[in-house]
């Protein structure tokens, strides 16, 4: 059974990220489609990058960071057969600082098996 | 000014031959592990730009890579271009088996097979029209990354250097038809010489 610090660390965790008031609404998609959630979570977009000499480039780098539970409970499938986070290509929404909504889609993913937060590395998806 | 190349150009061979390889290696390796009863996971991609996932097992990733032009002529060239086939493995810890060496089997395991099936004669061509490409050649792999002491997914990575010869070619400018001899004066060959003859 896992320790009461340990829980209570994984509630925070889940509770900053989705309600702490830095959260953004989050629609996620499967990519065929069948099934769309909505959740809350972090969602950051910048456009600073280093190159592999460590010099600053402009490049858009955007992510999100979830709480899996909340994913389950909403009906969406997060692993596989054997038991690995699976969410490359599904397709994810959420509106940016200008209320814009934009369209991306899942590249990699960045499980914390500890906390059960998952980061999504994102990139532009044309859903047109 | 109007611009002179007025033909829509056509797909370049290296655009067809990289899509193609993606074709005969996702088409051969399932056929592989349906044969030989395997059951790993097995995922074939073109250009992927996206990093091996913890959710895979083996992944196959068909890149071009660099080319060289030799043999011009004013319509045709041929082209010594390289494709990387970057084969990834990844393998979890099982009783007796280390995950190190299970990826690393499982990385040689698929390297040869991808060997195999790009320098079979039964695609010398690639299944492609004639006159596409004139050779195919499997000239190097290189295994690269090894596995961190951290890394819990043993993942190993692999590179197959392909190269094939492709013929590129482009439309010849169109002549002007001549609409007949122009000229009254001959160049004859003569015992002194070639010779400005007037007829």
């Amino acid at each position: 059974m896992s320790g009461t610090i340990l829980a209570a660390a994984r509630a925070d965790a889940r509770k900053h990220i989705s309600e702490g008031g830095f959260e953004e609404d989050i629609t996620i998609k499967t990519p065929d489609g069948g099934t769309t959630i909505n959740t809350k979570g972090w969602a950051t977009k910048h456009h600073i990058n280093f190159d592999s000499d460590g010099n600053p480039i402009n490049s858009k780098n955007v992510h999100i960071c979830i709480d899996e539970a909340k994913l389950v409970t909403a009906g969406l499938t997060v692993r596989n057969a054997k038991g690995e986070v699976s969410l490359l290509n599904y397709l994810v929404s959420y509106p940016d600082s200008t209320g814009t909504l934009r369209d991306y889609i899942i590249r990699e993913t960045w499980p914390n098996e500890t906390l059960g937060l998952i980061v999504c590395i994102l990139g532009d998806y044309n859903s047109a | 000014m109007p611009a002179i190349i007025t033909e829509i150009i056509p797909k370049q061979g290296f655009e067809i031959v990289g899509e193609q390889i993606g074709a005969v290696l996702a088409l051969e390796v399932a056929n592989q592990v349906a044969l030989q009863a395997l059951a790993n996971q097995v995922g074939v991609f073109h250009e992927r730009v996206t990093p091996f996932d913890k959710s895979e097992e083996v992944m196959i990733n068909v890149q071009l890579d660099s080319g060289n032009y030799d043999n011009h002529t004013e319509s045709n060239v041929q082209e010594g271009t390289i494709f990387n086939i970057d084969i990834y493995a990844s393998a979890a810890s099982s009783s007796g088996k280390p995950g190190d060496l299970e990826s690393s089997k499982l990385l040689q395991k698929f390297l040869g097979m991808c060997r195999y099936i790009l320098q079979s004669t039964k695609y010398r061509t690639l299944a492609l029209p004639a006159g596409t490409i004139g050779g195919t050649y499997v000239d190097s792999f290189q295994i690269y990354d090894q596995p961190g002491p951290n890394e819990g997914k043993s993942s190993r990575m692999a590179r197959l250097v392909f190269r094939v010869r492709i013929y590129e070619n482009q439309q010849l400018w169109g002549s002007t038809a001549l609409s007949g001899g122009d000229t009254s004066v001959k160049l004859d060959l003569t015992d002194k010489g070639y010779k400005y003859i007037l007829t």
